[in-house]
Formats: C-alpha cells, structure tokens, sequence
C-alpha cells in the first residue's frame, strides 16, 4: 500500500506542480536603437500586430522607430520622423500595416502610411449630442481596425471605423479615480483599467457600459497604467512597481513577472505593452530607455 | 374507568414557585459574585490594599461599577493577560458594557474610539467632570487637536457655538449621519441656528437658494480671519460676489449649474493657464477630464494657498497613495515630500518633461536644494554612461530614490557595498 501511494505522488506531483505554474515569459533581449546607433529616449509606447513589425514611439527623441521582427531577434529600426508628430506617446498598426500615433502636444491621434508618410489626424465624425470635443489619453485597435479612444474629457471610450466616423460609444462606469488605458481582445470585449483603484471594467461587444471585471488588484500593483489581452490573459503593466500582473481571462490573478531594476528583465517605470499574434511581448521600458521583448512560454 | 385527579396541594405549589424564584436570584447573584467574595466584601476589599483609592471615590462624577464596589466587573482579582488586571484588553473591556457607542453603519467614527482608546478622553474611575471627562468642555477636544485650538482661539471673527462647546455640532464618538463626527450633514446643521430666509442674508448670498449648497464649501465652521469667516483664500468671483460668472442666475431652474463645465469654464479667466498647459508635452491628465481643475481646487474658497482642496500630501495622494506610503514608510525622510511639497519638483499642471519634473535635467533638478558636488565626486550627467544600460546616463536617479526607500540615504540597496557593485561589477566579492 505504502508503495503505491509512493508511486502515485511520483505521478501526480510534477502535474500538480505544472497546474499551479503560471506563464512564463522568456527574455529575448531588447532594443535599444536605431540603425544609425542613436540611441532610444523615455520610449512611451510599443505596437505590434500580425506583420512581424515592432513600432517603438520614441518620445524622447519625437520619432517613431520601426523594427522588423525576425527569429534572430529585432533588426536594426528604421526611423520614422514627421513634422507633424512632436511628442509620439502611444502607437498602434491596424490588420494593414496602418500607423497610428497618440501625440501628446497636440492630443491628438495621427494616421501615418506604412512607409511612414503622414495621412492625417483622426477626427471622429458623427459624434453623438453637444460632446463634439474629445481629449484622447490613450488607445486601442481590434481585429476590425476599429479604433477604441479613451476620451477624458467627456468620461467615455469612442469606437470608430478604420475611417473615423463615429460607432458608438461607451460611458465611464462610475468610479473614482481614473481611467488611463483601454484595450480589446478578439471578440470585441472592452476592457478599461482605472490606475488610482487598480480595477478593471469590461464592455462585451456592442455594449454601451462597462461592468466591474476586477477589483483589489492594489494588493498586487503599484500604480497599473498599461494593459493588454491575448487569447488566454490580461498583461497589467505597473509604471512604479516595475513590474506586471498576469490574470486569467476569468480575472484571477496568475502571477507577477519581472522586478523593478536596471538589468536585463528589468524594469523601470515601464510605460506600455504590446502583445503580437506569435506570443510576443514587447514592454516600453521608458525609465530605462529600450524596449524589452519576451516570449510567452506555456 | 374514571381516573382519580392528582390534586396538589397549594403549599407544595408555593414552595415550588418561591424555589425557582431563589435558584434564579442565586444564579444573578452568582454571576455577579463569580468570584465568590464574601457578603459586603466586594469593593471594602479591595480598598484594604488599595486605599489611596478611597479619594477616587470622592469625586463628583464615579462609574457606575466603581461606585457600586464592583472592581471586578472589570479587573481580574487573581491574573489577567492585561495590564493593570483587567479583565480583558484595553481596547474591548468598555464596549463589554458600552455597546451602542458606534452606530451600525456610522458615517465617521472618532479615532480614539474606533481604537477602543477611551481613557484617552475618560477616567475609567472617577472625574470631576461629567461622564468621568478628563478636563472639561473644550479644552479636552484641545488636547488631541492643538492646531485647530490655536486657529479657534487667535481668528478674528469667530464663531459662536465652536467657542462654547465643540459638542454643539460634533458627536464625540462616531456619528451615523454624516462625515467629520457631525451631528447633521451640512447644510441641515447649520440650519439649524442660521435662518436663511431673512432678507439680509439672501441679499449677502446674492439671492442663491444657498440653504440646498454646502455651507463649508465658502465658510471655514471654526472661524476665520476673513469677514464672513470665508476661508482664508477666496476665489475672486465669490469675494465680488459675482457668482453669476460662473453659476446659472440665481431665479434659474437650476441656479447652481455651472455655464460651461471643466476646462471650459476656468478658462474663460484663467486661458493663459490653460494654454500654457495645453501647450505642453505633458499634461497631468486630471486638468483634462470632466471635473477639470475642480479635481484639485476649490472653485469658491480654501484654507490652502492657490484654492487647493487640501493639503498637497493629502490631495496628491488622493490619485499617487503608493508614493505618498513609500515616504511613509522611509528609513530616510526626504523633507519636500515629507512636508508636502510636491511641487518643489512637480509641475502641477503640465510639464514637456517627464513625470512632470520642472527641469529637464534630473540632476539640475536636485542641484536646486542639494549642492552635491560639494560633499561627492562620483561621475554624474551626460557623458557617463550607466554600465548597466548603455541608454542610460548616470544621474542622483542611479542611486538615490526621491521619494524614499526602506534604506538610509533614500539608496536603493542597505549598503554602500551593494549598492557600489551594481555597477563596479568588477569589485564584487560577494
């Protein structure tokens, strides 16, 4: 008998342990400039997508660095300047290879070519009622090329079409606090993360309010600014804890990767996430100057 | 058959009534005797050793227990897990009698109390104040908050029943109507003596229906140094009492809307402001939402300098409590934000450098207070690199953490030692 139970916890333990390990995320090194050696300055935003395309907003520098993703690692990125682009915080491709950039002097959102020719401003038409103006603080693009905008000003996120003209949009929940990033997964759900309380609300498809999709995340983050959703977790990303929280798509919390530091696999006030369609991870590590890039290992 | 009926009889009936009625009276006088003094013993006994206690009992004011010769109702005789013997912990044993002391669901409850700290303002024995205070009137109020007493005290226009008694508007112990230990939310209390209907006082609030607003969002309730004991610092619209500028006229339907709302409405005045912050790299992103500059400051009046709600360690915090606990909790307390001075590096507003620091340089930044290269001559500034990141220069940054860190010194490491080979890797012995 004794035997036996020996024998079936020699089976069972290394499966247990597996149920209880969460991803892992695998350094695959970082970026740290472009192909002329200039260096990356308080980077504030990554995009990725399904074109083996990093884009790094290098706002430091007021430019947008372009890096094509091959096994080998990132190779050396292309710079993309443009006039009209002071400030570049936040940058995201749509299914096309579009480029879009929050500039935060102009609050406003750019539609830059893939090649990196400017196209213009986004300007939400249609807009519903007397709340013509919108202030956006932050992005996010689905797999439809809509545009989901955090509009401060009027407490709302606005999704419109790939051209700009207004689909709907979705009230704040009432919360204190505020509201600093939104993203989308692949069957539309909206989520919204609050950084003074930590929560995150979520929107299905079509909704036109959010619900409370997690709360008390304080016990594990800092100050969350960033988040992102891949098919099987959320990636919340803690500016001043140096760090980021993985939860299940249930919202249960599955673990806290990386540390605050100076090291590779380090982080310092990381600012944004990306999460690209072959399991990559690309963290703007702004205090650090370079973008990091993992790999999701199950 | 017929059954015969069992008569008992009255006398066995009686005895059985007056022996229910002495097993209960014994059990009472059991539970209050559980210590099985001896007759008249309780109290007297206690006095045989503790007699310089016989002139607490001379006060006018005893507790209940103490008069009634019960020590034990409240110390153990024998041993006790607490001090001075009680019977169970300092912060539970009053509440073992005084059970209605909070209300279920208060709104505010008085510190001391939520801590079960009653001593703090009561002689647990006797006093010669009512309900065993330790002083008397507001002086006992004084003693926690010196501060307000001073202000109570030195303003020049006062107000009348905080000079008479701190208990006219607040409940000394927790209050299930209102924040602040009130005894009614604002307005409702201070309606209470100030009749809003009289023609001067429409006339000084300019006709507004002030009697549905919130008094303390103008009028400071401890007096004040400002005619109308405003607050100190009064936002120019009120102190013309031009409140139409901002607010809907007064016989509207709405009177208290405001004509445009957030950003809009402050910059028609303050537009400067405004672009200069719009202008920016930066923004801090509250002066863009829907509450707009009402997130940090009063629209009518304020204690704090520059109509802030608050103090800045309190109103900061209210978004960046993580910050604010991180200097708590320093082993070294950096003074700027430890007294609160945020914007001693911090543009409130917007700012093109990041986290909102005045200058673009951090160490420019800390040159302002500290004349580092006096007492250290470490490489610092562009051209050294950080050999841990070569995208990174070596600044107070590398080292020093401003807001604090559990180390001396605000250092990121407990030694000089740990903190030297981060990047003298070479020196590394550990």
């Amino acid at each position: 008998m004794k035997q036996f139970i020996a024998l079936v916890s020699i089976v069972l333990f290394p499966l247990a342990m597996q149920a209880g390990e969460t991803v892992k995320l695998r350094p695959m090194g970082s970026a740290y400039s472009d192909v002329a050696d200039m260096g990356i300055l308080e980077p504030e935003g990554v995009g990725c997508g399904n074109k083996s395309v990093l884009l790094v907003a290098d706002t430091g520098h007021g430019r947008l660095i372009s890096y094509s993703l091959l096994e080998g690692g990132p190779q050396p990125g292309v710079e993309i300047r443009i006039p009209q682009m002071g400030y570049p915080q936040r940058v995201r491709m749509n299914s096309s290879g579009a480029i879009f950039v929050l500039d935060g002097r102009q609050h406003r959102i750019l539609r830059i070519s893939p090649l990196g020719e400017y196209i213009g401003t986004v300007e939400a038409e249609g807009l519903p009622g007397k709340a013509i103006s919108w202030i956006p603080k932050n992005f996010a693009i689905d797999a439809q090329d809509n545009l989901y905008i955090l509009d401060v000003i009027s407490s709302r996120v606005l999704v419109l079409n790939s051209e700009g003209k207004f689909q709907r949009q979705i009230s704040y929940p009432q919360s204190e606090g505020f509201f600093s990033d939104v993203a989308v997964d692949a069957q539309g759900t909206v989520y919204l993360l609050n950084s003074v309380t930590a929560a995150i609300y979520s929107a299905a498809q079509n909704a036109d309010t959010f619900s409370p999709f997690v709360k008390g995340l304080k016990e594990y983050v800092s100050f969350p600014t960033a988040l992102a959703v891949d098919r099987k977790h959320l990636y919340v990303v803690d500016q001043n804890g140096g760090g980021v929280v993985l939860l299940s798509r249930e919202g249960t919390f599955e673990g806290r990767k990386l540390s605050r530091g100076w090291m590779e696999g380090e982080l310092r006030y990381p600012s944004d996430i990306c999460l690209d369609d072959k399991g990559g991870v690309f963290i703007a590590d702004r205090g650090n100057n370079r973008v990091q890039i993992f790999m999701v290992v199950p | 058959m017929k059954k015969d009926r069992v008569i008992v009889p009255y006398w066995i009936l009686l005895l059985l009534v007056a022996s229910s009625v002495c097993i209960v009276g014994l059990s009472a006088e059991a539970q209050q005797n559980k210590f099985r003094l001896k007759p008249g013993a309780q109290g007297k006994i206690c006095l045989s050793c503790h007699g310089e206690f016989g002139k607490k009992l001379k006060q006018p004011f005893v507790h209940t227990p103490v008069k009634a010769g019960e020590c034990s109702s409240c110390h153990n005789p024998h041993a006790s897990a607490y001090g001075k013997m009680l019977a169970a912990a300092t912060n539970k044993i009053c509440f073992t009698c005084h059970t209605n002391i909070v209300p279920d669901q208060a709104l505010s409850t008085h510190k001391p109390v939520g801590e079960g700290n009653c001593i703090k303002c009561h002689d647990p024995h006797s006093a010669k104040n009512k309900f065993n205070l330790l002083s008397a009137g507001n002086e006992l109020c004084f003693g926690c908050h010196a501060g307000l007493a001073d202000t109570i005290k030195k303003v020049k226009f006062k107000h009348g029943p905080v000079e008479k008694s701190c208990l006219n508007c607040h409940s000394p112990h927790a209050s299930g109507k209102s924040v602040g230990l009130l005894q009614e939310k604002v307005p409702a209390l201070c309606l209470k003596c100030h009749k809003t209907e009289t023609p001067i006082f429409q006339k000084q609030h300019m006709n507004y229906p002030v009697a549905k607003a919130l008094c303390t969002s103008c009028h400071d309730p401890h007096g004040s140094d400002k005619a109308g004991m405003l607050y100190a610092n009064v936002h120019q619209p009120v102190a013309g009492k031009m409140c139409n500028q901002c607010h809907e006229e007064p016989g509207s339907s709405k009177p208290f809307a405001t004509k445009k709302s957030g950003l809009d409405l402050c910059k028609g005045c303050h537009i400067t402001l405004v672009n200069d912050a719009l202008n920016k790299n930066r923004i801090h992103w509250p002066v863009t939402d829907k509450t707009g500059c009402l997130n940090c400051h009063s629209p009518h009046a304020s204690k704090e300098a520059s109509l802030l709600k608050t103090s800045l360690t309190d109103l900061c915090g209210e978004c960046h409590a993580d910050t604010i606990e991180r200097q708590k909790q320093a082993d070294t307390k950096h003074p700027p934000v430890q007294e609160g001075l945020c914007m001693s590096c911090h543009a409130p507003h917007a700012s093109n450098n990041l986290f909102l620091i005045e200058q673009a340089s951090q160490i420019e930044l800390c040159q302002t207070c500290h004349d580092y290269e006096k007492h250290q001559t470490h490489p610092l500034g562009e051209k050294t690199v950080d050999p841990r990141n070569k995208n990174v220069r070596v600044t107070c940054a590398s080292c020093h953490a401003a807001h604090g860190t559990a180390n001396k010194h605000l250092l990121y490491y407990p030694t000089s030692t740990e903190l030297c080979v981060q990047c003298h890797m070479e020196y590394d012995r550990r």
